[in-house]
């Protein structure tokens, strides 16, 4: 009997929850939205904590480029390197923090903000994929 | 450094810091724009002397030296003692509980005993509580976060994790040093350290004083009883029991060592002079303060008087 488990499938589950919460959290208005428990449990916020931890490291494998910003050739560079689950787990995870580059935090920063802030919250997002995407670009031209 | 497996955790901790980096550097843009929508100057005057802080003591001496001293020494310990908490997938969560031990208690000496309180003070000393507070950073913090690790190495974690973990910390409550943000949901707020908790933290209103020391997560604050929420009556107020009312980086970095020394100097016995450096501060022998410091007294804070 094969024993021997793929931790990178965890790996993988876990990213994909951080990813479902994020994209919970990128929608507008989406704390209105009724999901059911089921729903609710996949895209809860705490499955982000794991993700919190990797998000500095991902960015900087990005800038030393050892990790690709673009998800397929991610997820091909883990892959030859650890198996498969691993280019998977890579996928999804360059997926998440191209989003969280990109999107998520000046949709979080709105979602909470003060009143009398959310006029300047709405230009935050300009500022969030402005420099997101030229962090990206710059990332991917440079060190492909 | 010559061990290939200290090479390995710098080679982290580094790629680690460069991922922090950058987004410290986002969340300083998006705080330069807000204060522009909110019509102040886009830098303050303390958060010019932030950047200081940061390009003079910060990530170039400390992850440059002292991570690399810090990292060396724990491995000294690692060598010497024969325990092992191995490093698995089932033992990453309690890797992660310690981690956050070892934080609340690192940050808890920080506060409560006078010779680190010299130290960490400076990066209280902010009397603005915005993103700019990230580049407050202090100098010796190194010392008394060595002193919670090392005990920790003895028993046989491993010193790689528990560096990660001291990076991770400070990189999340990166997004913490706001007013901007209102309250989250109450478990969140319970259980996470978020923008609100961290307020409680840095303010000096005695029923905020020495509050909220988690790093990620707020249960050790639960357990030691040190939990505090944000009153809506309470508003915080920044900065330290005796305000600084400097800009000058010198002055901010020696403002509580130059009383430390001095009282010590003046203590008369040597069990008083072992509480200045060690009691805990506001409890120890006391010089008075000379009024030329310009400083806003414990009374005014207790006021709730923003200075």
């Amino acid at each position: 009997m094969n024993t021997h488990f793929d931790l990178w499938i965890v790996a993988t589950l876990l990213t994909l929850f951080a990813l479902l919460a994020s994209i919970r959290l990128s929608l507008p208005n989406s704390h209105s939205l009724r999901l059911g428990r089921i729903g609710t449990v996949l895209t809860h916020p705490a499955w982000l904590i794991p993700f919190i931890l990797m998000m500095s490291m991902a960015i900087g494998w990005m800038m030393q480029g050892k990790l690709s910003p673009w998800p397929p050739q991610a997820a091909q560079q883990l892959a030859q390197r650890s198996g498969n689950w691993a280019g998977v787990t890579a996928f999804v995870l360059v997926l998440l923090v191209d989003l969280w580059l990109l999107w998520t935090p000046s949709m979080i920063a709105r979602r909470y903000a003060t009143a009398e802030l959310q006029g300047a919250m709405r230009g935050l997002s300009v500022i969030n994929v402005v420099f997101g995407a030229l962090f990206l670009l710059a990332v991917y031209f440079i060190t492909r | 450094m010559q061990d290939p497996m200290i090479q390995e955790v710098a080679e982290w901790v580094k790629i680690y810091g460069l991922g922090g980096a950058l987004l410290l550097g986002f969340v300083l843009i998006a705080e330069m724009y807000l204060r522009r929508c909110e019509g102040k100057p886009v830098w303050s005057k303390e958060g010019l002397n932030n950047l200081v802080f940061f390009f003079t003591i910060g990530p170039p001496i400390e992850n440059l030296f002292l991570h690399g001293a810090l990292i060396a020494a724990l491995f000294g310990f690692y060598q010497w003692t024969p325990l092992r908490v191995p490093v698995t997938l089932w033992t990453l969560p309690i890797y992660f509980l310690v981690g956050e031990f070892a934080f609340y208690w690192f940050h808890r000496l920080g506060h409560e005993v006078r010779l680190f309180w010299a130290d960490h003070s400076i990066h209280h000393s902010a009397q603005t509580y915005d993103f700019t507070v990230n580049l407050r950073f202090v100098p010796f913090q190194i010392v008394y976060r060595w002193l919670i690790w090392a005990p920790l190495v003895l028993l046989g974690f491993h010193p790689v994790v528990l560096v990660l973990f001291a990076t991770t910390a400070p990189s999340f409550q990166t997004f913490c040093h706001t007013r901007r943000l209102g309250r989250f949901a109450p478990w969140f707020e319970w259980l996470f350290v978020t923008p609100s908790n961290h307020a409680v933290h840095h303010a000096c209103n005695p029923l905020y004083i020495d509050k909220n020391y988690g790093g990620l997560l707020m249960i050790w604050d639960h357990v030691f009883g040190t939990y505090q929420r944000l009153e809506e009556s309470v508003p915080p107020v920044f900065g330290i029991t005796h305000q600084l009312q400097t800009s000058n980086p010198i002055k901010v970095l020696l403002h509580e060592f130059v009383p430390l020394f001095r009282d010590f100097r003046g203590a008369p016995t040597w069990r008083l002079k072992l509480g200045v450096l060690f009691g805990r501060p506001g409890t120890t022998f006391e010089l008075p303060r000379p009024e030329e410091s310009g400083i806003a007294t414990h009374s005014a804070a207790q006021a709730g008087i923003a200075s």
